[in-house]
């Protein structure tokens, strides 16, 4: 058996455990860039504030339903996460971490299985101060079914013990694009051939749902039916790309600034890139104008790098030239981004007969390993490359952001006594 | 985090330091001061309402959610969305906030008002220089 537990309204839960006030009250945080709405406490979902509404839209209704608006402190929510993950760990030690707010626990073994559910969520709670739910069944995809469930129970627990009953009497209300791994666009096509629900799509043919949807889609059937294909995955794969994307705080227009922002991208993604010991085989380089004006401009370009690489200033200089390439003087810029797809294994690079990069591979492995142990040290920045900029005026806005209650002595929780 | 015990010897041919056999790894506050790093928090205080229970103005105070809390213990807790430190007490099955300073008066939480326990406190940070 696998649980699946998610944490309640994550990024709310993580402010309000800082400031108790929030409780019960209708609460919302903002991207970067206080731009839109990216999380919803129950009580805002229930005034019909829509998930990712862009904040001037939502203006009136915030107000005049008094509703708390927060920057987004991804610092905190990153530093909560943690302390979710290690108490899950502590109940349970086969466990994949699924996202910020989100782990696989692999159950087998254990008997009673309602009760382990609801001692790990008091320990959560606890612990922490975050509330989660438990979904609980012999698969991983089952499990995910079973967690949106709890989500709505009283008990925040949902143990799917008696499989034909929930093929019976649950599956057919469930709609197919709510299924773990069916994206909108298959639930479309699904559709399209009369697959409405997960029960219509766990008694799919087999062969049929294999031509459809691969090997992928046959494997979500299955799991739907009962039997595991999914295991708990102790290493989480390399994500295949790294996307590194943000509003500037304000409009800017200068072709040197936009250079400043996205050579900062670069840098960051790179130190992501590094981490996982991977290397970069292409990069993608987007800006945009905002979506709210008329004249607007949106253009991007991808680059294929000769050779494969985790060296950041040569990711700075080719993602530099295609800046340049896409950038027309005229228009005010509100965004920019970096995606690094083509991701091998460091170990695994190939290399090409006449290498173009400009030192020896020693210098640079050493270079970005005192780089990248500085910055964990001293903090994000600390070392950056010229190219950043050393003003940023195209910093994000984050006006109504909570302390850094975890991760710095100066902003402490306060109390008075 | 994985601490990796970082020796700063060097190999010679001579004699061995007697010391070599007793490397061990420097005193490390953290795992002193802390039992449960996933449950623990540290808060700074101001005033004085707990200074006869060592909690002086400006101190930082260590805050294990995971300890079990046990009367007369020292705990943040949070009354009608407040926060606030003191000694938690129960009596004749009442909950009684003490602080640890006579200027002060006991708080009787009566079951009516929204009221939780947050944390209980283990250690207080003064500085004393």
């Amino acid at each position: 058996m696998f649980a699946l537990v998610d944490c309640n309204n994550f990024f709310v839960s993580c402010e309000r455990i800082f400031n108790p006030r929030l409780k019960n009250r209708p609460v919302v945080v903002l991207s970067n860039n206080d731009g839109c709405i990216i999380a919803r406490s129950a009580e805002a979902k229930k005034l019909g504030i829509p998930m990712g509404a862009p904040l001037h839209q939502y203006k009136a209704l915030l107000e005049h339903h008094n509703v708390t608006v927060l920057s987004a402190n991804f610092g905190l929510y990153g530093d909560i996460s943690g302390r979710v993950m290690e108490t899950l760990a502590h109940c349970i030690e086969d466990l994949e971490i699924y996202s910020i707010d989100e782990a696989f626990l692999n159950f087998a073994g254990h008997t009673d299985l309602h009760e382990l559910s609801v001692s790990i969520r008091e320990k959560v709670l606890r612990w922490v101060g975050v509330p989660v739910s438990v979904g609980v069944a012999p698969t991983k995809t089952l499990a995910k079914l079973a967690n949106s469930i709890a989500k709505k129970s009283q008990t925040g627990v949902c143990v799917i013990d008696n499989l034909e009953e929930f093929h019976k009497t649950s599956m057919p209300t469930i709609p197919v694009q709510d299924v773990w791994g069916i994206g909108s666009r298959s639930a479309k096509m699904l559709r399209g051939y009369g697959i409405w629900t997960a029960a219509d799509l766990m008694c799919a043919d087999d062969r049929w749902l294999r031509k459809k949807l691969t090997i992928k889609g046959l494997q979500t059937a299955w799991e739907l039916r009962g039997v595991a294909c999914l295991k708990i995955e102790e290493v989480q794969e390399s994500s295949k790309s790294i996307i590194c994307s943000r509003s500037f705080g304000q409009r800017i227009t200068s072709l040197a600034h936009i250079k400043e922002a996205v050579a900062e991208y670069v840098t960051r993604a790179a130190g992501r890139l590094r981490a996982q010991k991977m290397s970069v085989g292409s990069i993608v380089v987007y800006i945009t104008t905002s979506k709210f004006i008329q004249e607007r401009y949106a253009q991007s370009i991808t680059i294929t790098l000769p050779v494969a690489t985790d060296y950041t200033p040569y990711l700075i200089q080719h993602a530099l030239a295609a800046v340049q390439k896409i950038y027309v003087q005229g228009y005010e810029y509100k965004k920019a981004g970096v995606m690094l797809m083509g991701l091998t294994p460091k170990a695994e690079k190939q290399y090409t007969l006449f290498s173009s990069l400009p030192v020896t591979e020693q210098v640079s492995d050493d270079l970005m390993k005192t780089v990248d142990a500085i910055n964990r040290k001293w903090g994000q920045s600390m070392v950056h490359f010229a190219a950043t900029g050393i003003e940023k005026n195209w910093k994000v806005k984050s006006e109504r952001k909570s302390p850094a209650y975890t991760t710095c002595w100066d902003e402490l929780l306060s109390i008075k006594i | 985090m994985t601490k990796i015990p970082f020796f700063i010897t060097s190999a010679s041919a001579g004699f061995p330091s007697p010391a070599q056999d007793f490397a061990e790894s420097p005193l490390d506050l953290n795992r002193y001061l802390i039992q449960h790093p996933a449950a623990t928090f540290l808060i700074r205080v101001t005033g004085d309402s707990m200074v006869d229970a060592g909690i002086h103005d400006g101190d930082i105070l260590v805050v294990d959610r995971a300890h079990i809390v046990t009367n007369n213990c020292v705990v943040v807790a949070v009354l009608d969305g407040e926060f606030t430190i003191k000694r938690y007490c129960q009596e004749n099955g009442k909950i009684i906030l003490k602080p640890a300073n006579k200027n002060y008066q006991d708080i009787e939480v009566a079951p009516d008002r929204d009221f939780e326990i947050w944390g209980m406190v283990t250690y207080a940070l003064h500085k004393v220089l």
